[in-house]
């Protein structure tokens, strides 16, 4: 039997559970991404309750979590203007989750809740959506005029406003696809190099050093990729809030 | 059963070590001699580093004494083995990555640690510094604020020397309010007075001037008069005559 490296992301059923229309089922996935919901919160819930942390006598640990909620401030404030203060928890809460989401996956045998394109593409489609009302509200049908760039010569408005209206709705897709994507392909790229490693190091463990290290090199890209597609999912979700608050 | 071998495992573990403790007790002294004989090579000093990297490795493994040290090794080798063999833990391509995260999470702490460590005191030290300059700051505005209200220490003094000469100034205002009044008063009599005066005057001498017309009138309606005029000359020859003689 050909071993297939996307086993890994078979989501099964730890406690079923059907109501009359949905299965409410407790899967590894949702008990993954439970667990990084818990982590997410204890992470900061103990950085702001350490006994000993004082204004000044901050532990490494309280400095790091406020250096990472300081870096996500700046760019919330850069992107998004004078209203950053309103969507500041909302970004800083996907960062996070987000974040801790793919960072359990890549301890072994943990499992990453982003890795299955449902969540990303549920979180992103929602958040779309919710930018879309956002700009409905504020400038009411005037909000239409995001499909049309200012300046557009009147020949090319139907052809723009169909062009501009699909990006708009791609926006939507390309948000959780990419991060799915990435995380998909790490794991899955780690989960190949690792099945070659095993095989090979039954032939000669000497030879298995060179790649093994290669393969830590790689561990430390996923990592990377892990932390890079958390900020850059918070980053476009931030500009598609700044493009539904400013009309161009 | 598994155990009771692993148990086995260990004491047989623990006879080998000492006996080879002995062994090393033994052959101390010849040791010690080859060791004073190359004390001048520089093979001395490579044997001597990997003695301590040897012994640091054994010093970084848990418990007191080489008995529990060797005893960890053997009941650690030994569950591995039995949950190996059990099949409890399966070694495949997890345990690959499993060693590559615990070699990356071991890189990254040892070579981490240190620069996290030296970023957080120097964030500790901007923030203690920005709250100590914050403090002293606070502190010389506190004192120059003393200092200016130590300035008005007399305060009361000064207050009451100020509503003293502030009453002393209205009432000399009060006074040459009064004074003012009087003078208007005053010339406004001799205004009076002195239209008065005027009038008095003017009547005085229209009346003058009346007198004198009449006068006038009267001595020349008399001068009209020839029996007057007759008495005139013959007084005025009187007097020549009179003056004559």
């Amino acid at each position: 039997m050909l071993y297939n490296p996307l086993e890994q992301f078979t989501v099964n059923k730890i406690i079923s559970l059907y109501t009359v229309y949905y299965s409410m089922s407790l899967t590894n996935s949702s008990l993954y991404f439970i667990i990084a919901a818990i982590i997410s919160f204890f992470i900061f819930k103990y950085s702001a309750n350490i006994p000993y942390v004082s204004l000044i006598n901050k532990n490494n640990y309280s400095i790091l979590t406020e250096s990472l909620y300081k870096t996500i401030l700046k760019m919330v404030k850069e992107q998004i203007g004078d209203k950053y203060t309103i969507y500041m928890p909302l970004i800083f809460s996907l960062f996070i989750i987000i974040l801790v989401s793919n960072l359990v996956g890549l301890i072994p045998y943990g499992f990453s809740p982003t890795a299955l394109f449902a969540l990303p593409l549920g979180l992103s489609v929602t958040i779309i959506i919710s930018v879309t009302v956002i700009g409905f509200v504020k400038y009411h049908l005037k909000y239409f005029s995001v499909l049309l760039p200012s300046g557009t010569p009147l020949g090319l408005v139907p052809l723009l406003l169909v062009v501009e209206l699909l990006s708009y709705i791609a926006r939507a897709f390309s948000l959780g696809i990419r991060l799915a994507a990435n995380i998909t392909s790490g794991h899955i790229l780690l989960n190949i190099i690792s099945g070659f490693l095993f095989k090979t190091s039954g032939i000669a463990l000497l030879f298995v050093i060179i790649p093994f290290t290669l393969f830590i090199a790689l561990t430390g890209l996923e990592l990377i990729v892990a932390i890079l597609q958390a900020y850059v999912w918070s980053i476009l979700t931030c500009i598609y809030i700044k493009d539904s608050l400013i009309l161009h | 059963m598994a155990f009771r071998q692993l148990l086995g495992g260990s004491k047989a573990l623990v006879s080998t070590h000492s006996l080879a403790l002995n062994a090393t007790k033994t052959f101390a002294p010849k040791v010690t001699a080859q060791a004073l004989s190359r004390s001048f090579s520089t093979s001395n000093q490579v044997s001597k580093s990997s003695e301590e990297k040897a012994t640091s490795i054994i010093a970084s493994l848990p418990g007191d004494s080489m008995v529990t040290k060797t005893g960890y090794i053997a009941a650690a080798t030994g569950l591995t083995a039995l949950l190996i063999s059990k099949e409890i833990y399966v070694f495949n391509e997890e345990t690959v990555i499993l060693a590559a995260f615990a070699s990356l999470v071991t890189l990254l702490y040892t070579k981490v640690r240190e620069p996290m460590k030296q970023w957080g005191n120097e964030y500790r030290e901007t923030l203690r510094d920005t709250m100590n300059s914050a403090r002293q700051q606070h502190l010389e505005l506190v004192d120059s604020k003393i200092s200016s209200l130590s300035q008005l220490s007399n305060i009361n003094a000064v207050n009451s020397d100020l509503f003293a000469l502030s009453k002393e100034i209205v009432k000399m205002e009060a006074e040459i309010f009064e004074k003012q009044q009087e003078i208007a008063f005053i010339n406004e009599v001799k205004a009076v007075l002195d239209s008065h005066v005027r009038y008095e005057r003017s009547v005085r001498e229209s009346e003058q001037k009346q007198v004198a017309e009449k006068i006038v009138t009267n001595i020349r309606g008399l001068l009209k008069n020839p029996k007057f005029q007759q008495d005139l000359v013959q007084e005025c020859l009187a007097d020549l005559k009179a003056k004559r003689q």
